[in-house]
């Protein structure tokens, strides 16, 4: 994944530099913060606005649920069992007679909830295991990093299932099967930023004026890796909320009857035959949310990195 | 070069070593045993069961016991396939995630690396979006989703390929694309990526100034170089590859060891579980080294010491 991000990134700023070369005038340097330079051309990628007008849009129904939801999501009622999608119920209803639209709504909620929780406690492991390694020395650094590796060396969704088994099927032994896994490879796209950034002019200055180690990682270092952190949370919360759908998938994940876009879809591959329908709304709902991170994802990526300026 | 490839295995010993520990912390962290049934059985019984199992040794000691045993090979019994040794459990379905694995991994080469060439050839042309967008999807687009909308337009609406099983050539078709579909667009990117820089390069344009063909810079010049890069996801795709598999198994009901560990996870196979997680987490740790060992023979400038 660091690999690919870099990658990535090399490649866009290669083709930025290219455009220059054949426009052939040398334009002098615009005087503008990183910010709004950021926003201004994360504004101009088509993909990744929309990627984040579709978030936002997920995000709004996912908190007005129950206002916008048709019916109540755990609702049962047997006389129309299982039927494809019509004027009633636009995403048809599944094996118990509930609404699928009202379940993809509320699923939603789930997958936020998850992708948010969980991405937020990988990258506070993330941060912690990156500050240890730069402020405890050469031994803290190591201890840090060989730890990181023996869980990533851990295939990740088999550690999760195991975790996932363990705590329980709760969306809050959820948050934490899923955060507690995620983290390495947060923790060393900052580690190997902060690398670079004890080389830089600024931290020198801060130690000779004396500063202390705890206040150069928090104070200075920390501030300058907002860029590649926020990249690094855009593509930590679909992992969570694929994580999540994944486990609801096979049966691991958040027991019935909360909806869950996951089991939604275990449900309905169990009827595919019968009635497709109830298999592809939720399966479009996570497709489509995963696709509108990646958008905005990359589109971060490379907005916040100045050199492709 | 020996030194490091002693380091290296050391450290795959230690890596196996942990994830025992930790999976083995974890699986007797679970509630309930492999003795839960819709019928309690009588006490006598478990504590019999357990007794010939060694369960009711401390755990430690099970431990302990169970590490000396699987240096010799013996990863122990399964509860639920009637004391079938998990070694042999494994080696009879490794084949067929092997072969799915295998397949995936052919699918993904041809299509990633062809799109990733022919997209930097021309890029910013309506082939490169094409391409770019495919790769975009592919990469974000969950696996059992992929695998079932496929099921739902070939099998259920087109009725052209079987829904699941395994065996028929035809059966391996959709579990095989939906393996290889994030791998073919990692791929893609990185070579995509690569290719772009390479192509940059001050030795790619003395070779288009040579007057050489097109075909002689595009593959003996840029391609070979921006392969470089791309080795460096092939570790994390084998682990994709592996972890796919369970969900793709599942999905196809291929019977391999991706689905076999799904199904220990839910019935507590202790034996099974175990067995699983080191073989997994030793084919990721092979997968790495591996790629590792690739990287050096392909770029004559890395040297492992």
């Amino acid at each position: 994944m660091l690999q690919l991000i870099r990658g990535f990134a090399t490649a866009r700023r290669g083709a930025a530099a290219q455009a220059r070369d054949t426009d052939g005038i040398e334009r002098p340097p615009r005087s503008s913060s990183l910010w709004s330079d950021a926003f201004r051309r994360l504004l101009k990628n088509r993909l990744a606005v929309s990627g984040l007008v579709f978030i936002i849009t997920v995000s709004a129904v996912a908190i007005l649920a129950p206002l916008i939801a048709p019916y109540d999501p755990t609702l049962q009622d047997y006389s129309i069992v299982q039927q494809g999608p019509s004027w009633g119920h636009p995403f048809g209803t599944d094996a118990l007679g509930r609404d699928q639209l009202s379940r993809v709504i509320y699923g939603a909620r789930t997958s936020l909830a998850v992708g948010v929780f969980a991405g937020a406690l990988a990258l506070s492991i993330a941060i912690a295991v990156a500050a240890l390694a730069a402020i405890g020395g050469r031994l803290g650094d190591t201890v840090a990093m060989r730890f990181t590796d023996v869980i990533y060396a851990f295939p990740e969704l088999l550690f999760i299932i195991l975790l996932a088994a363990v705590m329980g099927s709760s969306l809050t032994s959820l948050f934490f099967a899923i955060g507690l896994v995620a983290w390495p490879d947060s923790a060393r796209i900052i580690r190997a930023q902060m690398l670079s950034l004890q080389e830089r002019e600024f931290v020198a200055a801060a130690e000779v004026l004396g500063a202390s180690k705890k206040r150069i990682v928090f104070q200075h270092m920390l501030p300058n890796t907002v860029g590649p952190l926020i990249v690094v949370t855009t593509f930590g919360i679909p992992r969570a909320i694929l994580a999540e759908a994944t486990l609801s998938f096979l049966g691991i994940g958040i027991k019935p009857p909360t909806p869950s876009w996951g089991s939604m879809v275990q449900e309905g591959y169990a009827a595919v035959l019968a009635t497709p329908a109830l298999v592809l709304f939720p399966a479009l709902a996570i497709a489509l949310v995963m696709m509108a991170f990646t958008f905005l994802g990359d589109g971060l990526r490379d907005a916040l990195d100045p050199r492709t300026r | 070069m020996a030194g490091y490839l002693v380091r290296r295995t050391l450290w795959l010993g230690v890596v196996l070593f942990l994830v025992a520990l930790i999976t083995f912390v974890l699986m007797h962290a679970v509630p309930g045993g492999p003795w839960d049934r819709e019928k309690t059985l009588a006490p006598a019984i478990v504590a019999n069961l357990n007794q010939r199992y060694g369960l009711d040794d401390p755990l430690w000691q099970q431990f302990v016991d169970y590490v000396t045993r699987s240096l010799r090979g013996d990863l122990g019994v399964s509860y639920i396939y009637q004391d079938r040794p998990v070694a042999e459990i494994i080696s009879d379905s490794f084949p067929t995630t092997a072969a799915l694995g295998l397949l995936a991994l052919v699918f993904a080469l041809v299509v990633g690396l062809t799109l990733g060439v022919v997209s930097s050839m021309r890029p910013n042309s309506a082939l490169d979006y094409v391409s770019v967008l495919f790769a975009t999807i592919g990469a974000s687009v969950p696996n059992f989703v992929v695998g079932i909308l496929l099921v739902v337009i070939f099998a259920v609406k087109l009725g052209w390929l079987p829904t699941g099983g395994w065996g028929d050539p035809k059966e391996a078709v959709l579990p095989a694309f939906t393996l290889g579909l994030l791998p073919a667009a990692y791929l893609a990117r990185i070579t995509r990526a690569s290719m772009l820089e390479v192509l940059r390069q001050d030795y790619v344009r003395l070779a288009w100034a040579k007057g050489l063909p097109e075909r002689t810079v595009m593959v003996r010049h840029a391609f070979r170089n921006a392969l470089i890069p791309v080795l460096t996801v092939a570790g994390p795709l084998a682990a994709t590859l592996v972890t796919g598999s369970f969900i793709v198994e599942t999905v196809f009901s291929v019977p391999g060891i991706g689905r076999l560990f799904v199904q220990a996870v839910f019935q507590r196979d202790y034996g099974l579980i175990m067995g699983t997680v080191l073989f997994y987490a030793f084919l990721v740790a092979t997968a790495n080294f591996i790629v590792d060992m690739l990287y050096a023979a392909v770029d004559p400038r890395i040297r492992y010491r």
